[in-house]
């Protein structure tokens, strides 16, 4: 089925609503019954599952569109967000900033209100010079090769990856029990930290309008470069600006709630399996399909009491439910390939 | 569809181009190819074909010389200009992702669109007749990669067509199809340039299929143009011999296309290009 | 979780083929080192445990011990010992030369134990995971170094000191607390808290405080269910020793966000620097009167406070090692907002 703008505007318009309702949703769904406590002490939940819900529809959202962008264009399904060593970088700044910076100054209070991670500042920082950094080394004056960023990336993951092992090693006791616990993924803060918030939300919505600008040319390039150059894209600069933005959004995301996996992979390939591969629906498709997905799994973990194990990181909940829906989807999803709705 | 039919659709003019110090490519090739027209560009593999398709589509940058297209310099177009003027099918395409074949075709309407518009009814019309153009309509909700490879170079030719440029660039279209599908896809782009009036310019590598059905011939050897004009001129038992190195026959078809027929040599027995011409005569069968 | 798959697996690997190998060369000496055992009196000990190293010097046989692991610092001097290692990662080899009489272990299970025990050397793994078992550790220890006697001592003093701390809180009102490990980084909308069956629950439940979280361990409790609970009082414990340590204004700062929590309604969320807190050894008293203060202030302490086993203030010996502080430095808040004594590491 192809595109027309009038099922564009409904699919979106609905997908939109689907999270609204998610969202409205999983405000009533945590730890507590919020509707069997008082006002004052509503108040205050309420104001959590905000904050908590509003971080998972940012970085899910974020990670989502991230990883159908690197998907687009590095022209494999496989990529996701973290793939070009970013988040790598982002960690490693983030574990960094929490072991080196003095004490005092790892959580700055806003004059508007809320705290400010200094190392959630540090990992962003860090995503940008390694964006910076895999950008001149996989160039080529000024062209970008597919293949030479992969390459790139993968080595420049493999770096961090031993950096913050190290890092890690190094950390104490207490410290790297936390550290591996971010590692794998925790969402939320028992913080405040509207203000952080409110910045990764204006880059997250900045980077988002520029997907979905850059959209048609992501479906030009599954067709190669050469085909899509013959059809009027700047492919260098298209690339560039893909690569730099995905990369900004992987980066605010790991900085915000550590580095999670699967969402970036899945929701992808989830909405490409059911409406399609036209970018120009993928892309708002993913903001809100990683953002309800990644809302819908932070309840779920939140539902596990604690006496039998709860308090896990959400990464681990994204890996262990979307690994076997999307085999699932493989498995039986031959027919609808090309989009059932 | 041609305001100014005066002056030839393409026009490479004196084209140099190398990737780097002393490796050229291509060597002051000049070459046109008016509206109407079926243009074949051949020669051996290494000989510059595709490096001249790319500089043409702009695929490839540096070089010297011009290449106009209608009368403008190629190179002072915007690229979703150029798109309008000039459309490209390569050997294969093979898209990443799953797209059904109506979809990729309407993806040659994108030089005509917006950067945030969609498709009109209008549009779609015309990707239809592109693919019925193609005899592909049937496909139009295909995916892609279910059709053969005959089935989705058709396709691939129909996003070409509904670009609705005045010249297609085609690189070896042909290559991965059977004997009747590379037929049959080099008549389609003679029917598109006599009945079109489109500016076709083809790079094939089988010189008989070529010479069947293209109005002209452009033959090249180590970067420059060997032998260029009608098919009767360009193949011939010499032309073969200099360009490709082989010993072959040239025979006349049914239609009065020439035909190559490379000389077989009893198994042992390596002919060396310059001490054969051994027409004894028999017709090998 | 890929940063650390690959590195463990070639661990195992190396250490699975490295205990193959001591254990060959092992059988050789194990009978010749078994006939002549130095008497306890004159036993070198390396202690990989913090608890037991404080013990070992109460006891007076600092002098022999010739090692300690990376989380020993106390008394100030095993901080000058040779630290081989952490609970989980042994160096094994360097042990091998030193040849110690005993190794004390925090578990019997960690692989280097075995390796060590295959090797001919003692080890020991003594539990104190309650107080009950702290004793039985201390007369252990004491047993094994040759100092049954003080041991006895040591053991009748605290059990005193936490019988006068219990005799003078039993009339008090008990003080409904939670007992948290505070977070760096954020644990998620979380926090570690102190459970049940815990050494610290037990001296806490001593000194008049009765731990509101129900199950055991230390789970990690989202703040919407903590915010449930009846809390009159919120420790943090916060030894200076971990690294980074925040202030305590930031350590505190998640509680304002949950005002309704009686504790944080009436300022009772205390930062509490003391690394004595968590280690079950001879100061263990201590920490029961330290808990004591916090609950029910300086005037129902009868005692004087008294710091330990050394009777000593420690200094910090090394620059890098950032050491705990030690003496009356609970803040309360707001009162004490300004951290008079209990500013960052």
């Amino acid at each position: 089925m192809t595109l027309t703008a009038r099922r564009y505007v409904v699919v979106v318009l609905v997908a939109a609503a689907a999270w609204l309702v998610v969202a409205a949703a999983a405000l009533t769904i945590g730890p507590v019954n919020i509707f069997g406590v008082g006002g004052a002490v509503q108040r205050q939940m309420l104001d959590g599952r905000i904050g908590e819900v509003v971080t998972a529809s940012l970085v899910g959202a974020a990670l989502a569109v991230s990883g159908a962008a690197f998907q687009a264009l590095l022209r494999n399904p496989l990529a996701d967000p973290y793939i070009l060593g970013v988040s790598g970088g982002a960690s490693l700044g983030v574990i960094l900033g929490t072991l080196v910076l003095p004490p005092a100054w790892l959580y700055l209070r806003l004059p508007l209100g809320g705290t400010v991670s200094l190392p959630g500042v540090c990992g962003f920082l860090m995503a940008l010079a390694v964006i910076a950094v895999v950008y001149l080394i996989a160039q080529r004056r000024g062209r970008l090769d597919p293949y030479r960023l992969i390459l790139t990336g993968v080595v420049a993951s493999a770096f961090f990856s031993a950096a913050i092992m190290l890092a890690v090693a190094l950390a104490g006791d207490r410290l790297r029990n936390e550290l591996i616990f971010w590692l794998m993924g925790g969402l939320g803060s028992p913080r405040d930290q509207r203000g952080e918030l409110a910045v990764a939300a204006v880059v997250v919505m900045a980077g988002l309008a520029v997907f979905v600008w850059q959209a048609r040319g992501f479906n030009l390039l599954a067709f190669g470069e050469d085909v899509a150059a013959s059809l009027g894209l700047d492919v260098q600069r298209h690339r560039r600006t893909a690569f730099v933005v995905a990369s900004l959004l992987a980066g605010i995301s790991v900085s915000l709630a550590g580095p999670i996996g699967f969402v970036g992979l899945i929701v992808p390939h989830l909405v490409r399996m059911a409406f399609g591969s036209d970018h120009r629906l993928l892309v708002p498709l993913s903001v809100f399909g990683g953002a309800v997905f990644l809302t819908v799994a932070h309840r779920l973990v939140l539902l596990v009491p604690y006496e039998v194990g709860g308090g896990l990181p959400v990464g681990i909940v994204t890996a262990m439910c979307g690994v076997p829906f999307f085999v699932l989807l493989l498995v039986c999803g031959r027919g609808i390939r090309g989009g059932v709705l | 569809m041609t305001t100014t039919p005066a002056g030839p659709m393409l026009r490479v003019d004196r084209v140099s181009f190398s990737y780097g110090p002393g490796r050229f490519e291509l060597h002051d090739v000049s070459l046109e190819v008016a509206r109407g027209e079926l243009v074949g560009l051949l020669g051996p593999n290494g000989s510059g074909k595709s490096t001249l398709i790319k500089l043409v589509m702009r695929l490839l940058e540096g070089g010297s010389g011009r290449i106009v297209v209608d009368g403008r310099d190629a190179l002072r177009q915007r690229r979703r200009e150029y798109a309008r003027q000039v459309a490209y099918l390569p050997q294969e395409s093979r898209a990443a992702f799953a797209f059904t074949a109506m979809e990729a075709v309407l993806m040659g309407r994108s030089p005509h669109m917006g950067a945030l518009g969609f498709e009109t009814e209008d549009d779609r019309a015309r990707a239809r007749s592109a693919l019925d153009c193609v005899d592909a309509g049937r496909f139009a909700d295909t995916m892609l990669d279910e059709l053969s490879g005959g089935e989705r170079q058709r396709v691939m030719l129909a996003r070409a067509l509904v670009q609705e440029s005045p010249l297609l660039v085609l690189d070896e279209p042909a290559s991965f199809l059977d004997i009747r599908h590379q037929y049959e896809l080099y008549e389609l782009l003679r029917r598109l340039a006599h009945e079109q009036g489109k500016a076709c310019l083809c790079v094939g590598h089988d010189v008989n299929v070529a010479a069947a059905l293209c109005d002209r011939l452009v033959l090249l050897k180590e970067g420059r143009v060997e032998v260029a004009g009608g098919p009767r001129e360009v193949v011939t038992a010499e032309s073969i011999r200099r360009v490709y190195g082989i010993e072959a026959e040239v025979w006349t078809g049914s239609a009065g296309q020439p035909v190559v027929q490379p000389v077989v040599r009893p198994a042992g027995a390596m002919a060396s290009p310059g001490s054969a011409s051994s027409s004894d005569g028999e017709r090998p069968i | 979780m890929s940063v650390h798959g690959l590195p463990l697996c070639g661990r195992a690997a190396l250490s699975a083929a490295w205990a193959a190998v001591v254990a060959l060369a092992a059988t050789g000496c194990t009978e010749e080192r078994a006939l002549s055992p130095r008497p306890p009196a004159e036993r070198t000990v390396v202690s990989l445990v913090p608890s037991a190293t404080e013990i070992l010097f109460a006891l007076g046989a600092g002098d022999r011990v010739v090692g300690r692991s990376i989380y020993c610092r106390y008394p100030p001097r095993a901080l000058m010992l040779p630290a081989y290692g952490s609970y989980t990662d042994v160096r094994v080899e360097e042990l091998l030369a030193v040849h110690p009489d005993l190794v004390i272990f925090n578990t019997s299970k960690a692989d280097s134990y075995g390796r060590l025990t295959a090797a001919g050397i003692r080890c020991i793994a003594p539990p104190t995971d309650t107080v009950q078992q702290v004793y039985e550790t201390i007369e252990v220890l004491g047993a094994e170094v040759g100092a049954a006697d003080r041991a006895s001592a040591l053991a009748d003093g605290l059990r005193e000191r936490l019988e006068a701390v219990r005799r003078r809180t039993a009339s008090l009102p008990r003080v409904r607390t939670l007992m948290v490990f505070p977070s760096v980084l954020g644990e998620g909308n979380q926090v570690s808290v102190i459970g049940r069956g815990t050494f610290v629950s037990e001296l806490l439940d001593a000194a008049g405080g009765e731990n509101v979280v129900e199950a055991e361990g230390y789970p990690r409790v989202h703040f919407e269910k903590v915010s449930q609970w009846p809390i009159e009082a919120i420790l943090i414990s916060a030894p200076g020793d971990i690294a980074p340590g925040l202030t305590d204004e930031q350590y505190r700062e998640p509680w304002m966000r949950w005002p309704t929590i009686p504790a944080v309604a009436s300022g009772r969320v205390v930062v509490l620097r003391e690394a004595y807190l968590t280690i079950p050894g001879p100061r263990m008293a201590d920490a029961a009167e330290l808990l004591e203060r916090t609950l029910h202030g300086e005037a129902a302490a009868g005692t004087s406070t008294s710091w330990g086993s050394s009777g000593k203030m420690p200094l910090p010996l090394m620059g890098r090692m950032p050491m705990p502080r030690y003496g009356p430095q609970t803040s309360v808040c707001p009162a004490a907002a300004g951290d008079a004594g209990g500013g960052a590491l």
